[in-house]
């Protein structure tokens, strides 16, 4: 399946004399078990492929690809990825991706949505070069959802932000911004994830006293506190 | 080694290298105070995993560490790191300060002398003075806002030009990490995780950015950038000695 892949993006003088290692048994996210394979190319570079045992594409990373700053339209870095989902055999997902300049790498990411709402992080990438050139791709495992609370049992907008005011640390403002998302719980209702199973939450936007970004995430439901995020 | 680095708030010993280990020290600083319940409201494990990571893996690519967690990373203590280190990773506050020796904006971070807010800029004129006639380091992240962008000029200090030198072409033996813009915890979290583990796997520097750029965080929320040699590794170079006054590595 490796030599495949390679044969898509690799031209047969790289690929002759590669050297494919053994695959190895890894532990992906949510308990899924991966098989990783690296090829070693001719010149230095390496292909490496993650896949489930049911032969499901997770990862995909070309190394040594170059970094020239020739930059392509949104539009045709669009045709590109798409072109590579197609040679991957990877279904399109719906709608248009994100597409954001990382480093001189273009990620375009098609977020993962549950009945219109985004599981922030979770979703179909993949990372171009400026040229278009694939760098990799990642199809993760979607993670795990709790049951939505019914319709009428979440909480409103309004009893979010006036909860999360109660919340707020001294000094600290709401910056009026309430969206619901698929959100992990944090450790101690901290920032570091500690759940893989993610909850319908109000993700409510501050600010701290010394002026930095904050959001705190409250149960869709029960508007419980399920963690912060923030800028150092 | 990381029971060690979060033991006590340490400054970890000795900040005056030995010659023949200069350049292999990789100095790790994480910013606790500002970040703590105390003083941002609620509960923040962030700097003692970032800062265990980093070390950790520094730790298992062959680096010294040495550095500090909380209020013993003061100003002093992380600039007389700095000034023999090889490898640097830096968790704080960071922003264009203005410099007023240098009577213009720089860029820099906070240290934390245990202040929730106002505690000293480290600026890049002070790194590159305390740096002065080392070569350039060979990793340094500075996980902070703002020191990605291509104002910083952190980058520099440590002796590492802002350009991409891509795979298979000659460059420095340098890479630079930092943000652009604001930098949302989670996202650094996710990233920086995905990112030594792709270093302590084997990968080169940019290669292993490359990977982590396909860890599950959101783009919209995190914009890392480099600087450096893409084939760079991530393992200390050989000891190189200090240049005396007017001399430079080129």
């Amino acid at each position: 399946m490796l030599l495949r892949y390679a044969a898509l993006f690799v031209d047969a003088e790289a690929l002759r004399g590669s050297i494919a290692e053994t695959p190895v048994i890894i532990d992906g996210e949510f308990g899924e078990q991966l098989i990783e394979q690296r090829l070693l190319l001719v010149g230095g570079a390496d292909l490496t492929m993650q896949v489930t045992v049911r032969g499901t594409l997770r990862t995909l990373l070309r190394s040594g690809v170059s970094t020239d700053e020739i930059s392509l339209s949104r539009s045709a870095l669009i045709a590109q990825g798409i072109r590579h989902l197609a040679a991957l055999g990877i279904p399109m997902p719906a709608g248009l991706p994100e597409v954001q300049d990382l480093g001189g790498r273009e990620i375009l990411f098609w977020e993962r949505r549950v009945d219109g709402v985004r599981v922030p992080g979770d979703g179909l990438r993949v990372v171009l070069a400026a040229s278009g050139e694939l760098v990799g791709i990642a199809q993760p495992a979607p993670a795990p959802l709790a049951p939505a609370p019914a319709e009428g049992a979440r909480a409103t907008r309004a009893a979010a932000l006036m909860a999360a005011a109660l919340r707020l640390p001294e000094g600290g403002n709401l910056d009026g911004t309430a969206e619901l998302a698929w959100v992990a719980a944090g450790r101690a209702g901290g920032d570091e994830v500690a759940e893989t199973v993610r909850r319908l939450a109000w993700v409510v936007g501050c600010e701290l006293a010394a002026g930095q970004s904050c959001a705190i995430r409250l149960d869709a439901a029960s508007l419980d506190l399920l963690g912060w995020d923030w800028t150092p | 080694m990381i029971t060690a680095l979060l033991a006590a708030s340490i400054v970890v010993a000795p900040l005056v290298t030995p010659a023949a280990e200069r350049g292999s020290v990789g100095a790790v600083f994480a910013n606790q105070t500002a970040f703590s319940a105390r003083c941002l409201g609620f509960n923040t494990t962030a700097p003692t995993t970032l800062a265990a990571l980093a070390e950790r893996s520094l730790t298992a690519l062959g680096w010294g560490v040495t550095g500090a967690l909380g209020p013993s990373f003061t100003q002093r203590s992380v600039l007389q790191a700095l000034s023999t280190a090889g490898a640097a990773y830096i968790y704080s506050h960071g922003d264009h300060y203005w410099d007023a020796a240098e009577g213009e904006r720089s860029s820099g971070f906070r240290a934390d002398s245990g202040l929730c807010v106002d505690a000293a800029r480290v600026v890049a004129s002070e790194i590159a003075a305390a740096r002065s006639g080392l070569p350039p380091a060979t990793l340094v992240i500075i996980s902070t806002c703002h020191n990605g962008e291509r104002r910083s000029k952190v980058p520099a200090a440590f002796g590492i030009e802002k350009r991409k030198v891509g795979p298979g072409e000659a460059g420095p033996r340098s890479f630079y990490i930092g943000y652009v813009d604001i930098a949302w915890q989670g996202g650094i979290l996710v990233f920086e995780r995905a990112f030594w583990r792709a270093v302590r796997s084997g990968l080169s520097l940019g290669a292993a950015y490359d990977r982590a750029l396909l860890s599950g965080f959101s783009p919209a929320m995190l914009t890392p950038n480099w600087w450096g040699s893409y084939d760079a590794l991530a393992t200390p170079p050989r000891a190189l000695p200090r240049l005396a006054p007017g001399q430079r590595y080129v």
